[in-house]
């Protein structure tokens, strides 16, 4: 504390913040900032972060653009909009911290290593683990019923799975699951194989603009042409970017829907009957990214409950007031004992419910949540869709 | 047709002429025919610019006056009044608008000034055909409608009856008093609400110039200032007010007694169908709640209360009814509902039994209160811990964006009351106290000496983790995160407009602001008047307030009823439709187009206007296929030489 002695503020108007914030989309309302706490107090990582949410904000305000525009500051924010759906003024604060992030990238620092190696992993092969191009649809060939590649074959739905479920071992599961359920409830849909790549969501949360720019523009020409109605993904953090940050950049023109949605819409058609399963008390995990971002609340629940056997109790928090696990917005990555120390803390609020398994649907809340199990103690993490194709097999 | 023009342009200081070059204006107008004068002036509306119009018709005999200045909503009155005092018929008189339709939203002073003169030659070019109209007064009803017997519309009937004058007072609930007959104390003197306000509602029963229609609501309004006519419907209570003695027996007879969520102990405790709502209700008689009634849903039940009734006042074959009533004013003070708590899950309400609103907490208070006055925890302790949350449903751009103004207050008389009562630590999360009124700051300084601490800073969430309820915030003077361990918490729901405020808004015909509740004339200068002439506003169906300024209000919006009965007559607009009998086709085109139900067909078959309800509109006139509608100061030519003017 001694060496770095506190700045005295010897003016208010900030060219850092007239100059790049107060104009833009985000920027626009932070003046109206009341300085109430709500974010920080809603904030998994503000007790490990040097400035609090609201901390940073009011420096923005002030235009301290040295103090903030740090890697040590500004990477510990997962991403997970609870500040940003709770603030009574409305400001999307997780999107601020993100607008700080782009800037700071720009100017030279950040992200940190092993951010810095995902992205240029995402430049060289389109996706963040480093792995090459062709091994992208490998998980696929595990399947029975080979899905149709398209453009080649043509189908109604394209399927997404996201980096994480086509190519860590331990994901792919979820892949094969998805695939699974859509092929047997009748669901005209197809993957791109080789194609597909990133959605850049690892670049953008990190503040890469120009690699997710990149990604964006890529995927929109790509999938637009493929002639689907709409992109289904089981990654909440594909969907909750292909939703609300593409249209920010260029038109995907399908309609991007999460596998929730479509399981649950299924199952209300009648066209997908889930079988009775061996009888457990459930919790459910919201993804920061489907819910508060996504907005899909009440579908995973809705699939849940039609699924005979399964009693679901609710957390402490649960929904739009969901406590994040951690894994988001790069922090799993460049804070990975962080990380997983939150998961902890959530895996402590499933215990409290006496519930026997944790749900979520979400590839990085299942490893980080399961990396807490491990590390910790606390339930066993399965993910929706896995629930679901257990529930059709045992139909049957 | 007219032979001489004055035309007067105001500057309205720099509001105009900080755009609009006025000097040049004036010039432009003295080239066009019939003018004979044109002046600017710094204040049109000020005497010495009004003088300036007087001396002019006096010494140059004008017989029109064009004004270009403001809004005709703003001054057109004024000006009229200029001219007819100067011996000119009121409706000789035009304005053009330069201000809100030119310098207002213009900044190009050379286009903007060449906006003005258009519109200045269109209000000349119609002066000249303005018409002069007799203006009509009408007998005022000598009575009231007040609609909401909360303390508003209690303190507003109980001044206009002490004049004599008849006034009817329809409350929707069973029995009057609102909110306030909930409330245990009363910041910040903390005298005891029931106290202060049992003998006002005992006043109301007593006062013969008062006619109570309680379980009644208004369902239509017609006429027009000073001659209303108001259709009030009444639920029946199938029960005989004036033969019950407020026994209570019934009560307990009741078959579905205790089933009932109670709303007057805000669903603390459980009340039976037939009840008396509270001790100090009035009329003090029992009443039906008609949803949950089993005779009146499904006309099978044992019904012991009639057997029970000692006084045979129970009455299952009452009936809706409905009157209409003749009154001169409108009083409307319907006051508020509480915000709904569950709106914002993440404080808890709802699931945690710990978790209480303002209203619950203000009924454990009190001593005739569920508890009698105890404050309990859901398990029957007195809590350790207790939390007020600041700002639920207030401040708040995902629910309500305005403070609810009471809620600091009364966060900090319930945190001293329960100090008071009970040995537990009290914290305020708070964003910023609000105390303006008098007395206030003294009041809010003694309870921060007396103990409850301050936290500044919102509460983010209510949860039960680690097995304990908790309060998240931060403590945003130390920049640190709080979880504390509470027992209780009660939530400062913020107050929000009367459940059906909307349609009592269309019934009256009066506007809603953009939070719901119902909208000033003007929020400073006509504070307790609706914009249609003589309905009147008081107390929270304006906006959250206290009893100070509530009572402040209802008397203020009597003491303007009256003033308008004590005038005797009104005047009402000149302005209205006439009808060319040779040319009406019957087709009643007009007759479904006019909002104020003014014209009928009449035995031949031909419109006819009711010109006292007439408010000059001219939707008729517009819908009219034959021209036969002819809406005055606004004729076809009139409209077109306005045009005309504003084209050339
Ligand atoms: C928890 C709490 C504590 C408070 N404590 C204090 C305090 O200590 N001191 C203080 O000064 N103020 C306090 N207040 C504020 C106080 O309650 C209000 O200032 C006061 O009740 C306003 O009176 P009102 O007549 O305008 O409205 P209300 O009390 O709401 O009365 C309105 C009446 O109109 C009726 N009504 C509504 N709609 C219709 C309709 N369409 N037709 C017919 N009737 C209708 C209602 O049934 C009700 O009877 C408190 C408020 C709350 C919520």
């Amino acid at each position: 504390m001694s060496e770095k002695e506190k700045n005295v503020i010897t003016g208010f108007t900030g060219e850092f913040f007239d100059e790049l914030i107060g104009d833009t989309e985000i920027g626009e309302k932070v003046r109206s900032c009341i300085q109430c706490g709500t974010c920080t107090a809603s904030c998994p990582v503000a007790f490990k972060s040097e400035l609090s949410p609201r901390e940073i904000l009011r420096m923005v305000l002030i235009g301290e653009s040295g103090e903030i525009l740090r890697p040590e500051v500004l990477y510990y924010c997962s991403a997970c909009y609870s500040c940003a759906v709770r603030c009574p003024m409305g400001i999307r604060l997780t999107e601020l911290v993100n607008l700080l992030r782009d800037i700071m990238v720009e100017r030279g620092e950040g992200p940190l290593p092993p951010q810095t190696e995902m992205v240029k992993s995402v430049d060289n092969y389109d996706n963040p683990w480093l792995l090459p191009r062709a091994q992208r649809d490998r998980w696929a060939r595990k399947l029975d019923t080979r899905p149709k590649v398209l453009p080649r074959k043509k189908a109604k739905m394209l399927y997404y799975p996201g980096c994480t479920a086509a190519y860590l071992p331990n994901m792919q599961r979820v892949a094969l699951a998805t695939a699974e359920v859509l092929e047997r409830a009748g669901v005209d849909f197809g993957i791109m194989g080789r194609e597909e790549v990133c959605c850049g969501s690892t670049a953008m949360r990190v503040g890469v603009r120009k690699t997710f720019i990149a990604q964006v523009e890529k995927n929109t020409a790509r999938i637009n042409a493929l002639g689907v109605d709409s992109v289904v993904t089981a990654c909440a953090g594909c969907f909750g970017i292909m939703k609300h940050e593409y249209p920010r950049v260029a038109e995907l023109q399908p309609e991007v829907l999460h596998i929730s949605e479509v399981i649950a819409r299924l199952v209300e058609e009648g066209e997908l009957e889930p079988g009775p399963i061996t009888p457990r008390v459930v919790t459910y995990h919201d993804p920061c990214h489907l819910a508060r971002h996504g907005g899909v609340v009440s579908e995973p629940r809705k699939v849940i409950e039609a699924i005979p056997g399964l009693e679901l109790v609710e957390m402490a928090r649960t929904g739009l007031n969901s406590r994040c696990c951690g894994g988001g917005g790069g922090l799993r990555t460049g804070h990975a004992g962080m990380a997983v120390g939150i998961a902890s803390l959530r895996q402590r609020e499933a215990e409290e419910t006496g519930a026997e398994l944790l749900v979520t649907c979400c590839p990085f809340c299942e490893q980080n949540l399961s990396d807490a199990g491990e590390q910790d103690g606390g339930l066993p993490v399965i993910d929706l869709v896995e629930l679901v194709l257990e529930s059709m097999n045992a139909s049957v | 047709m007219s032979g001489k023009i004055g035309v007067y342009i105001c500057h309205c200081g720099n509001n105009i002429a900080g755009t609009v070059d006025c000097r040049r204006l004036a010039e432009s107008a003295l080239k066009l025919p019939g003018v004979v004068v044109a002046r600017e002036y710094e204040y049109m509306c000020s005497d010495p610019g009004q003088a300036l119009i007087k001396a002019d018709v006096r010494e140059l005999g004008l017989d029109r006056v064009v004004v270009a200045a403001c809004s005709p909503r703003m001054h057109e009155h004024t000006f009229r009044n200029t001219v007819e005092e100067s011996g000119l018929n009121p409706y000789l008189l035009e304005m053009a608008n330069i201000r809100e339709q030119c310098s207002w939203v213009h900044s190009e002073p050379v286009a903007a000034t060449a906006k003005a003169k258009s519109l200045l030659a269109g209000a000349i070019n119609k002066a000249r055909l303005d018409r002069e109209l007799e203006p009509r007064s009408f007998p005022v009803t000598e009575a009231v409608l007040v609609i909401g017997a909360g303390i508003a519309g209690i303190h507003a009937a109980l001044g206009i009856a002490g004049t004599g004058r008849k006034v009817f007072l329809v409350e929707r609930e069973p029995s009057i008093g609102g909110h306030m007959a909930q409330l245990d104390k009363t910041f910040p003197t903390l005298d005891c609400s029931a106290c202060i306000l049992t003998p006002r509602m005992v006043d109301v029963a007593r006062e013969p110039n008062i006619e109570l229609l309680t379980s009644s609501e208004l369902v239509g309004l017609s006429g027009f200032v000073g001659n209303f006519k108001a259709t009030v419907r009444s639920r029946p209570r199938y029960v005989d007010a004036s033969r019950c003695t407020g026994c209570g027996d019934c009560q307990d007879a009741c078959v579905l007694a205790g089933k009932i969520p109670n709303e007057f102990e805000a669903g603390l405790s459980a009340r039976s169908v037939i009840y008396i709502p509270f001790p100090q209700s009035v009329p003090l008689s029992a009443s039906v709640d008609i949803e949950n009634c089993l005779m009146v849903t499904r006309g099978n039940c044992s019904s012991p209360c009639l057997d029970a009734c000692g006084a045979g006042a129970i009455d299952f074959d009452a009936v809706e009814t409905t009157r209409e009533v003749e009154v001169g004013a409108v009083v409307v003070a319907t006051g508020f509902d509480a915000f709904d708590a569950s709106r914002v899950p993440q404080f808890g309400y709802g699931r945690y039994p710990e978790v209480l609103t303002a209203l619950q907490f203000e009924r454990m208070l009190s001593a005739s209160g569920p508890t009698g006055g105890k404050i309990l925890t859901p398990e029957g302790r007195e809590p350790e811990t207790i939390a007020f949350l600041h700002c639920i449903g207030s401040r708040d751009e995902n629910t309500n964006q305005y403070c609810s103004r009471v809620c600091c207050m009364y966060s900090m008389k319930q945190a001293h009351l329960a100090r008071e009562k009970t040995s537990a630590s009290v914290y305020e999360f708070y964003i910023d106290v609000t105390a303006f009124g008098k007395g206030y700051q003294e009041f809010y300084r003694s309870v921060r000496d007396e103990g409850v601490f301050f936290v500044r800073g919102k509460c983010a969430d209510v949860a039960r983790v680690g097995g304990r309820l908790k309060v998240f915030a931060e403590d945003t003077l130390l920049g640190r995160q709080v979880e504390l361990p509470v027992d209780m918490v009660v939530l400062a729901t913020g107050l929000e407009p009367a459940v059906g405020a909307r349609k009592l808004a269309t019934t009256l015909g009066i506007p809603l602001g953009q939070d719901g509740f119902f909208t000033e004339a003007h929020l400073k200068l006509r504070p307790v008047e609706a914009n249609t002439a003589g309905i009147f506003l008081a107390g929270c169906c304006l906006g959250p307030k206290d009893i100070p300024d509530t009572v402040a209000q209802a008397g203020a919006a009597s003491a303007e009823a009256i003033g308008l009965l004590d005038r005797g007559e009104v005047d009402v607009e000149a302005a209205v439709a006439v009808i060319d009998r040779e040319s009406c086709g019957g087709c009643a085109l007009c007759v479904t187009a006019c909002p104020l139900e003014a014209i009928l067909l009449d035995d031949e078959g031909i419109a006819v206007v009711n010109e006292a309800l007439c408010k000059g509109c001219g939707t008729c006139a517009a819908t009219c296929l034959s021209g036969t509608v002819i809406m005055e100061h606004s004729t076809d030519e009139q409209v077109l030489a306005n045009i005309e003017g504003i084209l050339l």
